[in-house]
């Protein structure tokens, strides 16, 4: 039987340290996924993962609700990832553009390039939307379950999924009559 | 998500930002939002969903929406499916928290207190100081009074824990976990100092062994509990990170790793690793890592990758890049480098045997070493060798048993219980039971005895797979994509004897307590005491969706005709097998039952001498069977193959793979059932006479009111008083004199009017009906006339009959003949085509056969019917009119002398009539013509072209 967050993060406090291992395992390619959805490479989005989940583990005592585990944790991404953008500003100077391209001549393969390309057009989205794809197409969790976890109304979560999945079939070109990019600034807070 | 829709299937539907949507019930922005909920929430009801598909289906813009939607989800869901954090994530993590009791722990670990024995007796020592430096007096107090208890109890855990760990072998305290065997000239890398290893010698973790010309066998334990052994190839490095995750530097290591190991938690894996190629995650028992350099596999081909090859149970291959991840089950190998992986299908027997002999050769030596685990590896050893003893495949499995609804290994198990529990079929059962394996349930059980063999190989592929018996030094296995012809008997498409009458038993059951399709089948499998498997496959859906009505029901009586209706609705075939009817789509059965086949060919010499002309039309009508412009004729018979096998028009998509043979003896081919049946139908159409097609225009007799047919309603009327006639297509009205008979009955006319329109005429009731040609004479198909009513008039001239019937046809009805083959066969004539010259066939034998009793043998080759023989001297007449002719078009057909000096019917198309007949013609010159050819001049001028056909002449445009 698997252990709810709230079981693991009272084990954890309870001194369990293999809980704690068990909530990582269940967070860990979200929150890896946010950091490169940021435009952080594989290696600094690997510590900064690291770095969220260590400042989780060290706050883990001040989590009043341990049901909203996954909301939190997504919370401390959300800071971890804006200071290390900020800290790392000269990233957003050249952006993944400036992501290490295989010299010319070595075949490129393609899941690496679609990757990038995909990775490129999320960094575009609001950070907020990125997260709710995020949960939905890497935890495969419905609407409802993304609600939950977020602790957000569902109407919310799908409205910020329909103007994602807009937004990225124009920039795929997948939409009939796609036109101009325009960025979707309806969502931006 | 599933309800691909057919490429191509919208290019001629309505299109536009407002389309109408086809002929769905939902509007263009309805299925707009209902495909975003069908992306977004997947919440659709079925109803729904079907709605949305049909609109989809007619209306291209909604169609481009969803396929965009479906593209995305594809795009999203693959390049998340990539993302992972690297190899170690948790253990790097973990070792990066602070640990317990240090001054950076959060404050909520250092308020801990006792919750765990093991390690918080330390723990709580550790705190207790710490809790001095806070001065808490009260605690101090605590502590003083009650220290000597807590210390001398902290004391006893600790023992206790110790001991425990002692004898349970847990990791940090295990004893040694991998002891060598056997050495041969190997060395050992200890922190980092090499020596000799020595048999007995035990490897601690992060050590490595280097294997020289001679194997190496190691036994890993885990206390006194075998995990597995490791069989280190000739010239082959392996290091021992821990008890349970190894690494391959170089060469090839076989692992055999017991399925019920020790584990520390559920969790734990036992884990090999090519470093920077490959990870292999083992959930099964044996395989090999080679990562090409030395012993096994070729150097060039698998240099900077690894080769997994597993001979049990399955395990999942990740590439160092995480780029893929491969389940690789037993019998396969896949090849593994930093780009990804691949399955690869080399036999990977001979691989694995050879290394496996060399293993256990060697296992035997385990025994007393090392002490503790000794006796336990002996038991798990002792199962763990193949038999040096043939084990019987053929054995005989007597039914019934039981065996829908259980997994494989399930399955395996209750066969092995049925059998005394040979090792054999338990380590079968063993490799089935890992959780990467499918756990498809069985869809049928035994209702008949067969052996085991082919009991094991119907469960495998009733589920997917193959199986594949083992011999002495192999283990029998199951692999993953299906064997290709069934093996044993050849299928065929008659089922025994015994099993007919089985199937021929009444079977009232309404089925009430069946759910799915799958149940069904069982159903009336277990009644009639026979085993039906269906492979789900493709239609596995279909299989196993709820059956919505409750009380459902097959049409039929017996087993059989229920069986026959089910296999009706979901469109597929069966092969018996002996006594196994396999049930699977059209071209399954096909593939599965191509064989070579030989039919008797004697019923149709029967009374004739051996006559090699219709011979070798016989031969080549099989052959040319062969559904024209397609390489795999299994296609042919997957898009036609919807009929029944006695349906006459299937004759034409018969298959026979490859050339036929016809001799005496009697006819070889190769194909499927469905091609075997559809032979032998064709086969019994020579054998048994085609009924007389209705000869509709018999019905009325009487002659034709004199004058130009204005429109068909003026025949209709004509009719009206003998028979009704109902026109069931749209007639065109016959102005300008298109339509002008002479000399011919009512239903002649009408007849060849319908004709000469493009329609047919056919008996529904007591009415005749006009409708479309292949409505009235069916689709083209083989058609048989015998010739045997001629032959017993002039049985001399039976060799003569077929060829003066086959020239005469094209010569009569050259609309109708001109283009199709006549073969004549055991004195009957062949040919493909519909009903209606099947009739005019039939015709000219009925005036053959009255002419026979007059007509001279010598006079056969050039004889004709009357009919033709008055129209031929009608134009051979010479015209009686003027030189010159100067009128219209229609005046000089219809006015003319030319009018008076015709004395047979002449129609003109209908089209051409109404464009030409205000030409006028002027001075044509016919002076000294016949009949024949002033028609043939006047309807030149009108660029049209006459032919005879039948008994009318017809001036159709020219082509």
């Amino acid at each position: 039987m698997a252990w709810s967050d709230a079981e693991l993060v009272s084990r954890t406090l309870s001194g369990d340290r293999e809980a704690f291992g068990k909530l990582v395992d269940r967070h860990r390619r979200t929150i890896f996924a946010l950091a490169l959805q940021r435009g952080f490479q594989s290696a600094e989005a690997d510590d900064l993962a690291q770095e969220v989940f260590v400042k989780a583990y060290q706050g883990l005592g001040r989590l009043q609700d341990h049901a909203s585990f996954a909301r939190w944790i997504y919370g401390i991404a959300g800071h971890v990832l804006a200071d290390a953008a900020r800290a790392y500003k000269r990233r957003d100077e050249v952006g993944l553009d400036q992501a290490p391209e295989i010299e010319a001549g070595e075949p490129v393969p393609n899941t690496a390039r679609d990757t990038t390309e995909v990775l490129r057009a999320l960094a575009e989205l609001p950070e907020e939307q990125r997260l709710v794809l995020t949960l939905r197409y890497l935890e495969g969790f419905s609407p409802k379950e993304i609600a939950e976890r977020l602790g957000q109304p569902r109407g919310t979560v799908r409205s910020r999924l329909h103007h994602a999945l807009n937004y990225l079939q124009t920039a795929f070109g997948f939409k009939a009559g796609a036109g101009s990019l325009a960025a979707p600034e309806a969502e931006r807070k | 998500m599933n309800d691909e829709v057919p490429p191509g299937f919208f290019s001629s539907g309505p299109s536009g930002p407002s389309g109408s949507g086809g002929n769905s019930s939902l509007s263009c922005e309805q299925a707009r939002r209902q495909i975003e909920r069908m992306i977004e929430d997947r919440d659709l009801k079925e109803v729904e969903r079907q709605l949305l598909l049909a609109h989809v289906r007619c209306c291209m813009s909604c169609k481009v929406e969803l396929e965009g939607y479906r593209r995305l989800e594809l795009r999203l869901k693959e390049t998340f499916s990539t993302l992972d954090t690297a190899p170690h994530f948790n253990e790097r993590l973990m070792a990066a928290l602070p640990p317990p009791g240090s001054s950076e722990s959060p404050e909520w670990v250092q308020s801990l207190r006792g919750a765990e024995p093991g390690e918080n007796a330390e723990r709580s020592g550790k705190i207790r100081v710490a809790a001095t430096t806070v001065s808490e007096p009260e605690r101090r107090t605590f502590s003083r009074v009650y220290w000597l208890p807590i210390a001398l109890t902290a004391l006893i855990a600790i023992a206790l824990t110790a001991t425990f760990f002692r004898t349970h072998g847990r990791e940090s305290e295990s004893p040694p976990p991998i002891v060598a065997n056997f050495s041969g000239d190997a060395r050992r890398m200890h922190k980092g100092i090499e020596s000799a290893l020595k048999r007995m010698d035990v490897l601690q973790n992060g050590d490595s062994v280097s294997s020289g010309d001679a194997p190496v066998n190691l036994t890993l334990t885990s206390g006194p509990q075998l995990i597995g052994a490791v069989m280190l190839a000739p010239r082959s490095k392996l290091v021992a990170v821990n008890r349970h995750r190894f690494e391959v530097h170089e060469g090839a290591a076989y692992f055999h790793i017991r399925k019920d190991r020790p584990k520390a938690s559920a969790n734990e894996h036992f884990e090999v690793d090519a470093p920077g190629i490959a990870n292999v995650r083992v959930t099964g028992t044996a395989f090999i890592v080679d990562v090409g350099a030395t012993v096994i596999g070729s150097k060039e081909l698998f240099a900077g990758g690894a080769l997994i090859c597993v001979e049990e149970g399955v395990v999942e291959v990740r590439s160092a890049s995480l780029s893929s991840v491969t389940q690789v089950v037993a019998g396969k190998e896949c090849r593994v480098t930093q780009a990804g992986s691949s399955l690869l299908e080399s036999d990977v027997k001979a691989r694995l045997l050879k290394l496996q002999q060399s293993v256990l050769a060697a296992l035997p030596v385990a025994r007393g070493t090392p002490p503790a685990a000794s006796k336990q590896a002996d038991a798990a050893l002792a199962v763990t060798p193949l038999s040096t003893v043939p084990f019987s495949w053929d054995m005989q499995v007597d039914a019934p048993l039981e065996l829908a609804g259980k997994t494989l290994a399930e399955g395996i198990e209750s066969l092995a219980e049925k059998l005394k529990r040979p090792p054999e079929l338990l380590s079968l059962a063993e490799q089935m039971r890992g959780p990467l394996v499918s756990r498809t349930e069985l869809s049928f059980s035994l209702h008949r005895a067969m052996p085991l063999r082919a009991v094991l190989a119907w469960m495998a592929r009733d589920v997917g797979g193959g199986f594949e018996p083992g011999g002495i030094g192999q283990r029998a296995c199951f692999t993953t994509a299906p064997t290709g012809n069934l093996r044993g008997v050849a299928g065929s498409g008659v089922p025994p004897d015994e099993i007919k009458k089985a199937l021929d038993v009444p079977l009232e059951d309404r089925f009430d307590q069946c759910k799915t399709v799958t149940e069904i089948i069982e159903r009336i499998s277990s009644s009639a005491g026979v085993t039906l498997i269906a492979e789900r496959g493709a239609a596995r859906e279909e299989f196993e969706r709820k059956l919505a009505e409750p009380g459902f029901n097959l049409p039929g009586h017996t087993a059989a005709e229920k069986l026959d209706a089910l296999l009706k609705s979901l469109r597929f075939n069966g092969a018996w097998y002996e006594h196994v009817l396999f049930l699977a789509s059209p071209s399954r059965i096909e593939n599965l039952t191509l064989t070579e086949r030989s039919v008797p060919v004697s019923p149709l010499l029967i009374g004739q001498p051996l006559n090699p002309r219709w011979l070798a039309d016989l031969k080549e009508l099989v052959q040319g069977l062969r559904y024209p412009g397609l390489h795999s004729p299994v296609k042919s018979i997957h898009v036609r193959a919807e009929a029944v096998f006695s349906d006459r028009a299937l004759a034409e998509t018969a298959v026979c793979s490859g050339p036929v043979e016809l001799s005496a003896e009697g006819l070889k081919y190769r194909s499927g059932v469905l091609g075997a049946a559809v032979v032998s139908a064709l086969l019994s159409e020579l054998i048994v006479d085609a009924p007389m097609v209705a000869e509709i225009s018999g019905l009325l007799s009487q002659p034709i009111a004199p004058g130009p047919v204005s429109d068909m309603n003026a025949l209709i009327g004509q009719a009206a008083h003998a028979v009704a006639v109902k026109p069931k297509v749209r007639l065109p009205a016959l102005s300008h004199q298109a339509f002008v008979f002479k000399g011919m009955s009512l239903g002649g006319a009408l007849e060849w009017s319908t004709w000469a329109l493009g329609y047919g005429l056919k008996l529904e009731g007591n009415a005749i009906v006009i409708a479309d040609t292949a409505e009235c004479y069916g689709a083209p198909a083989l058609q048989v006339l015998p010739l045997a009513s001629l032959t017993a008039r002039k049985p001399a001239l039976a060799d003569e009959f077929p060829n003066v019937i086959a020239r005469l046809l094209p010569q009569l009805y050259p609309a109708y003949f001109a283009e199709t083959r006549l073969r004549s066969i055991g004195g009957k004539l062949i040919f493909r085509g519909d009903k209606r010259q099947l009739q005019l066939a039939q015709r000219l034998r009925s005036d053959l056969e009255l002419a026979l009793e007059t007509l001279p043998a010598a006079k056969l080759s050039s004889w004709l019917p009357p009919f033709r023989q008055s129209i031929n001297a009608n134009l051979a007449e010479p015209f009686q009119g003027t030189g010159k002719l100067t009128r219209s078009f229609a005046g000089l057909l219809r006015q003319s002398e030319l009018k008076h000096q015709l004395r047979c019917s002449v129609l003109v198309d209908p089209v051409a009539m109404r464009e030409h007949a205000a030409d006028q013609i002027i001075d044509l010159d016919v002076s000294g013509g016949s009949v024949g050819k002033v028609l043939d001049a006047i309807a030149a001028k009108a660029r049209l072209k006459v032919t005879i056909e039948g008994d009318i002449i017809w001036l159709r445009p020219q082509r």
